[in-house]
């Protein structure tokens, strides 16, 4: 999977689990700024989870600071 | 740099040098919180915890407060009974150990109140640890291994997400009570693991609501999983006589792992894990928190004897906080304000915004009323809440006045109309 195709699906994953709008201005925000919270950051990595059909340790979410981290973490996953 | 404005702005901090860099920043923005008056944590005691309590304020103000704060719920922590225990054991046996347990740590009272545990919950055996946060990263290290898989409820609480830091397990969360998540979690999962460990709290600490009990168990048989749940807030407290949340649900002996605290409801020190002889046994030879620890104060385990004896013999303090429960939640829930699910001794009064949670807290302060002010990152930042811990002493009297002020500062901040 290409990286932009991923953002699309991630940017996806969180308007419907939180109704926010992220944009590439904002992948670096922290993501409580951004109005995200513990539950909303393991249903997206969920949403990532099966989109990728890979398991991820829900430990790691806590190290998910902004998006820009969260793509890093999945970067094994895509191709630039 | 981006100024730190909360506890959470000084997690994950990576990219350093020193490993003290963080702290005089963390002082500073510490020392503006009391200067402001707005530090709330470590207010002295200067008597023994029972339900109204001489503090001594950080302003240097003394001032007798009705304690809504304490885990001491049942006021076991300076009962008569309980307190001759103590004596009696440090008469006879000193005021320390002075060794691990496996060593020559274990004294013949270590094994007396092993087996009253064991027998309060009708298991074969129980290892004692110095804390329950060591019981629960006890258990959990030593049992879990790297192909296993840890599955837990969002809202556990630390010492069980702590415990699983330890493992090489995968660990995944499945939402507060929310069983069709585990079962999703467990029918996608199952197959891909060796061993599969449930992990709940019975009486969740931060929204006083119970587990699923019956549903977990029926989870756990159909896809050949192990549960723990930990009873810290529950021992004591639920259950018809007091046995925790397998008697809440009459499911007495169908939980795999019981983990627990001997400093809530029992009011003194230390944890156990109760279960069957060869968990325990394997637990006493496995976990570094036993092993490496030394055994509890024998003055501490005369006082827990005599509690669990009381327990056994003596459920009135469990019925005079149920009512207490009875009275305070039915009215505060009447007036308007949100508990969630919380149906024990922890009350939740969430109102949902960290400055009027913390403003609502120091103004029942100033009323002569200890109760804690729970904001992010703590819980989430809508669930921002004032935690309330009913005591069975509680008087009427001392319910109705917090009841009182309550409605005024909900009214006051728009928290209730």
């Amino acid at each position: 999977m290409k990286k932009k195709e991923l953002i699309i699906h991630l940017q996806k994953s969180i308007k419907k689990h939180t109704k926010i709008d992220v944009d590439e201005s904002n992948f670096d925000t922290d993501l409580f700024d951004l109005g995200m919270d513990s539950i909303h950051a393991m249903e997206i990595t969920s949403d990532l989870e099966e989109l990728l059909d890979i398991i991820v340790d829900d430990r790691d979410i806590a190290n998910f600071r902004s998006i820009n981290q969260i793509l890093e973490y999945f970067s094994k996953s895509y191709e630039d | 740099m981006k100024t730190k404005k909360n506890f959470h702005d000084f997690m994950n901090d990576t990219k350093r040098d020193d490993i003290f860099s963080n702290l005089n920043e963390f002082d500073t923005f510490i020392n503006d919180i009391k200067e402001r008056k707005k530090y709330a944590f470590r207010r002295t005691l200067l008597e023994g915890s029972t339900s109204n309590v001489d503090i001594l304020n950080h302003d240097g103000s003394q001032k007798k407060m009705i304690m809504m704060s304490s885990n001491n719920y049942l006021d076991m922590a300076t009962d008569p009974r309980v307190v001759k225990g103590a004596e009696k054991a440090l008469q006879k046996y000193g005021y320390g150990s002075g060794s691990v347990s496996l060593l020559a740590g274990t004294f013949e009272i270590h094994r007396t109140l092993s087996k009253q545990i064991s027998n309060f919950y009708t298991r074969e055996d129980t290892i004692i640890y110095p804390t329950g946060y060591s019981a629960n990263i006890g258990v959990i290290s030593a049992l879990m291994k790297k192909d296993d898989l840890i599955l837990m409820d969002t809202y556990s609480h630390a010492s069980l997400i702590d415990g699983t830091k330890m493992t090489e397990s995968m660990v995944k969360f499945f939402k507060h009570n929310d069983m069709k998540h585990l079962e999703k979690l467990l029918e996608r999962l199952r197959s891909k693991f060796g061993g599969v460990l449930i992990i709940t709290d019975g009486v969740f600490s931060m929204d006083g609501d119970v587990c699923n009990l019956p549903k977990l168990l029926e989870l756990k048989k159909k896809y050949n999983a192990r549960i723990l749940i930990d009873e810290a807030h529950g021992v004591g407290v639920i259950g018809k006589t007091g046995r925790g949340t397998e008697e809440y649900f009459n499911k007495i002996g169908e939980v795999d792992i019981i983990s627990g605290t001997l400093s809530k409801a029992p009011a003194g020190l230390g944890g156990y894990i109760t279960g069957s002889s060869p968990l325990i046994e394997y637990l006493r030879h496995f976990a570094n928190s036993y092993i490496f620890s030394t055994s509890l104060p024998p003055a501490v385990i005369g006082g827990l004897i005599e509690v669990f004896s009381i327990f056994c013999n003596d459920q009135s303090r469990m019925h005079m906080l149920h009512k207490n429960i009875t009275l305070f939640s039915g009215k505060l829930r009447e007036l308007g304000f949100d508990l969630g699910n919380s149906c024990t001794a922890i009350v939740p009064i969430i109102i949902g915004d960290d400055e009027v949670t913390y403003q609502m807290s120091h103004e029942l302060a100033e009323l002569g009323i200890m109760c804690s002010a729970v904001v992010f990152p703590a819980v989430s930042k809508t669930q921002a809440r004032l935690r309330i811990s009913l005591m069975a002493t509680h008087t009427k009297d001392e319910i109705n006045f917090v009841l009182e002020k309550l409605e005024i500062l909900g009214k006051e901040h728009g928290v209730i109309s």
